[in-house]
C-alpha cells in the first residue's frame, strides 16, 4: 500500500471509514499523522483538501464549485440523507458499528408501514424504480446505494444479508446536526 | 369478560396504553379501562397503569422491572452493629462467630449485586428492541437506583472497615481482605453511573437527530430544503467532493476558465511537477530545395596574362585590380579579393617573367611584383 493507491481510492470520491474491513489498510495508514500530512500536501497541490473527522477520511474541493458540480453535489448528499432517514425510521438507534440485516429490514419495514405509512414516502422518494409497488426491489436498490457510497459494507463477502454500518454515517448525520431547521 | 374480549379491548386502546407505559400522563381515559378491567388505576387524582398490568407487560417483554431496587443492605448493617454491642457486653465467642458469618454473607451479597448491576447496565446499553423512549426511561430509572447506592455503599465500607475493627484478630484480618476485594466494587458503581449517563446523553442526541432527519426528509420531498442547500454550498470546501464518483473513475471536475488559460495552466503544472529544462535542438531536415537561378562569374586568366605580357606592368596587383576583367566583381565588393587570387596565380605561373621587389609594398600592402 503506497500513497498512489491511497490517492486513487480517495479520488474515487469515497469516504474511508476506520471501522471498514475493506479499507482497513488505507484507514490505518491515514491515521498516522505524517502519512496524512503527506497525502494532504499532494491533494492540496491539485486543488483538493484531505479531511479527517471522527473515524473517517475524504477529500473535498477547495475552490468554488461550478454550477454543474453544485447540482451533483447537492443531489448526492440529499439521496444519502433520505436513505439514512429511512434506516433511522426503522431502527431509531442505528449508528456506526451497528449491524443491519436486509431480510430483517424487509420484515421491519412491513410492520412499520402498518403503523406509519410515511415510511413508504422515504423509500419511493429515494428509488428511481418505476414500479412503486416493488418495495423489495426499491429496498435492494437502497442497500446497494448505501454500500456503493461506503456507508455500509457486507460483514462477510459471502453473506449478502448482514451489513455493518461504517463510521462514514456520521458524515451525513453531522450535516443533519448542523442544520438549523427552526422547528426544534 | 372473556379473554379474547380483553385482548380486543387492549388492542382498541393500544396507543393510549403504550403512551402510559412510556411514562406519559393520561388525562382522558375511557371508563372501560378502569371499570371493566383494571388496566389503569387512579393514584392521587391521576391515572397510571396498574401494577398488575405493568408486571404482566414486563414479564412478556422480558424486561427487569424498572422499580427493581438493588439491595442497600441497611438491615444487615444494623444487625452487625447490634451484634457488635452484644459482643462488647457479653464477650461471647459465639456472637463473634455470628458476626464473621454475617460479614461473609454481606460481602457475597455485595459481589452478587455488582454482577447484577453490570448485567442490567449491559442489557440497557445493548438492547436494540425497545423503543428509544422506553430505553431512555429505563436507563434513567436504573441510573437513579445506582446513585442511591453510593451513600449506602459508603456506609457499608465504613462499618466493615472501621466499626467492626479491634474486636478480634482473626476478624480484623478477614475485614482487611474483604476491604481490598471491595475496592473494585466501589469503583464500579461510579463507572456504571458514567456509562449510563453517557448512554442517556447519546441516546437523547440520537432521538433529536431522528426528529431532525425526519423533518429534513419532509423538506427534501417538498423541494424546500433551503437550509440544507445553504449549508452545503456555503461550506462545500469541508464537505466531500461527490461529483461523478465511480468505482473505476477518478474524481472529475469541470475546469474553470482561469484553469483553462494557457499561462495559468502552466503555472499550476509547474507547481505540481518539477520540470527540468532541456536543450532544444531542432533537426534540420530539408529534403527538397527550391531551385534558384544563380549567376556564375569567372575570370579569363589567359586574357589577363596576355595583357600583362604585352603591357609589362611595374606593379602587377594594381594592374590586375584596374583590369576590365575585374569590373564584374565591383558591385559585390569582391574585386580586391579576386584581384589578389589572380595576382597569386599569375605570379605562380610566370615566375621567369616576374621579379618580386623585396621590402617594397604597394598601397594595398601587397608585395610589388614587376613584369620584366
Amino acid at each position: 500500500m503506497d500513497i498512489a493507491k491511497v490517492f486513487e481510492t480517495l479520488s474515487e470520491g469515497k469516504i474511508i471509514s476506520a471501522n471498514s474491513s475493506q479499507h482497513s489498510d488505507i484507514a490505518n495508514m491515514l491515521l498516522t499523522d505524517s502519512f496524512f500530512d503527506e497525502v494532504n500536501e499532494l491533494v492540496n497541490q491539485i486543488g483538493y483538501r484531505l479531511n479527517k473527522e471522527g473515524g473517517y477520511f475524504y477529500i473535498s474541493k477547495k475552490k468554488k464549485l461550478t454550477a454543474q458540480e453544485q447540482q451533483a453535489f447537492l443531489s448526492k448528499n440529499r439521496d444519502l440523507i433520505v436513505a439514512i432517514a429511512f434506516l433511522r425510521h426503522l431502527y431509531p438507534r442505528i449508528d456506526r458499528g451497528s449491524t443491519v440485516s436486509f431480510v430483517d429490514t424487509v420484515v421491519t419495514y412491513g410492520n412499520a408501514k402498518r403503523d406509519d405509512s410515511s415510511i413508504k414516502d422515504k423509500l419511493t422518494y429515494f428509488s428511481w424504480i418505476r414500479n412503486k409497488d416493488d418495495e423489495k426491489g426499491m429496498m435492494e436498490q437502497l442497500f446497494k446505494h448505501l454500500e456503493d457510497r461506503n456507508v455500509i459494507e457486507k460483514v462477510q463477502n459471502s453473506n449478502t444479508d448482514k451489513y455493518k454500518v461504517l463510521d462514514s454515517i456520521n458524515y451525513y448525520l453531522s450535516i443533519v446536526d448542523s442544520i438549523e431547521t427552526g422547528e426544534e | 369478560m372473556k379473554h379474547i374480549e380483553l385482548i380486543e379491548l387492549i388492542y382498541k386502546h393500544r396507543d393510549l396504553i403504550d403512551d402510559a407505559f412510556k411514562g406519559e400522563k393520561i388525562k382522558h381515559l375511557p371508563s372501560e379501562l378502569i371499570d371493566d378491567v383494571a388496566v389503569f388505576q387512579k393514584v392521587a387524582k391521576q391515572y397510571e397503569l396498574s401494577d398488575s398490568y405493568t408486571q404482566f407487560a414486563n414479564a412478556m417483554l422480558k424486561r427487569v422491572d424498572a422499580n427493581y431496587t438493588f439491595g442497600d443492605y441497611n438491615e444487615e448493617i444494623k444487625l452487625l452493629m447490634k451484634r457488635k454491642s452484644d459482643f462488647l457486653i457479653s464477650g461471647e465467642k459465639e456472637i463473634l462467630q455470628r458476626i464473621k458469618e454475617l460479614v461473609r454473607i454481606l460481602y457475597k451479597k455485595i459481589e452478587q449485586r455488582d454482577i447484577l448491576i453490570n448485567a442490567r447496565v449491559n442489557d440497557i446499553v445493548n438492547d436494540n428492541e425497545l423503543s428509544i423512549e422506553l430505553i431512555i426511561k429505563d436507563a434513567r430509572d436504573v441510573n437513579e437506583r445506582i446513585e442511591e447506592l453510593i451513600e449506602a455503599h459508603a456506609e457499608n465500607i465504613k462499618v466493615l472497615g472501621k466499626e467492626l475493627r479491634g474486636l478480634d484478630e482473626e476478624l480484623d484480618e478477614m475485614l482487611v481482605d474483604i476491604g481490598l476485594d471491595m475496592l473494585p466494587f466501589s469503583e464500579n458503581i461510579h463507572l456504571y453511573i458514567k456509562r449510563l449517563s453517557d448512554f442517556i446523553l447519546r441516546t437523547e442526541k440520537r432521538k433529536l437527530q431522528n426528529k431532525k432527519i425526519s423533518s429534513l426528509f419532509n423538506k427534501i420531498s417538498k423541494e424546500a430544503d433551503y437550509e440544507l442547500k445553504a449549508l452545503l454550498l456555503s461550506n462545500h470546501q469541508i464537505y466531500m467532493h461527490t461529483v461523478k464518483e465511480r468505482k473505476t473513475g477518478l474524481v472529475k471536475h469541470v475546469p474553470s476558465k482561469m484553469e483553462l488559460k494557457k499561462t495559468s495552466f502552466l503555472n499550476l503544472l509547474s507547481c505540481t511537477l518539477k520540470i527540468k529544462k532541456t536543450e532544444r535542438r531542432a533537426i534540420v531536415d530539408r529534403p527538397y530545395q527550391v531551385s534558384k537561378t544563380s549567376e556564375l562569374k569567372a575570370i579569363r586568366l589567359e586574357l589577363i596574362q596576355q595583357d600583362a605580357l604585352r603591357d609589362k606592368p611595374q606593379d602587377l596587383y594594381s594592374y590586375i585590380l584596374g583590369h576590365a576583367e575585374l569590373d564584374k566583381f565591383k558591385e559585390d565588393k569582391l574585386d580586391k579579393s579576386y584581384a589578389f587570387k589572380v595576382y597569386l596565380t599569375v605570379v605562380q605561373n610566370n615566375r621567369e617573367n616576374i621579379v618580386l621587389m623585396d621590402e617594397k609594398y604597394n598601397n594595398n600592402n601587397i608585395k610589388v611584383a614587376k613584369w620584366i
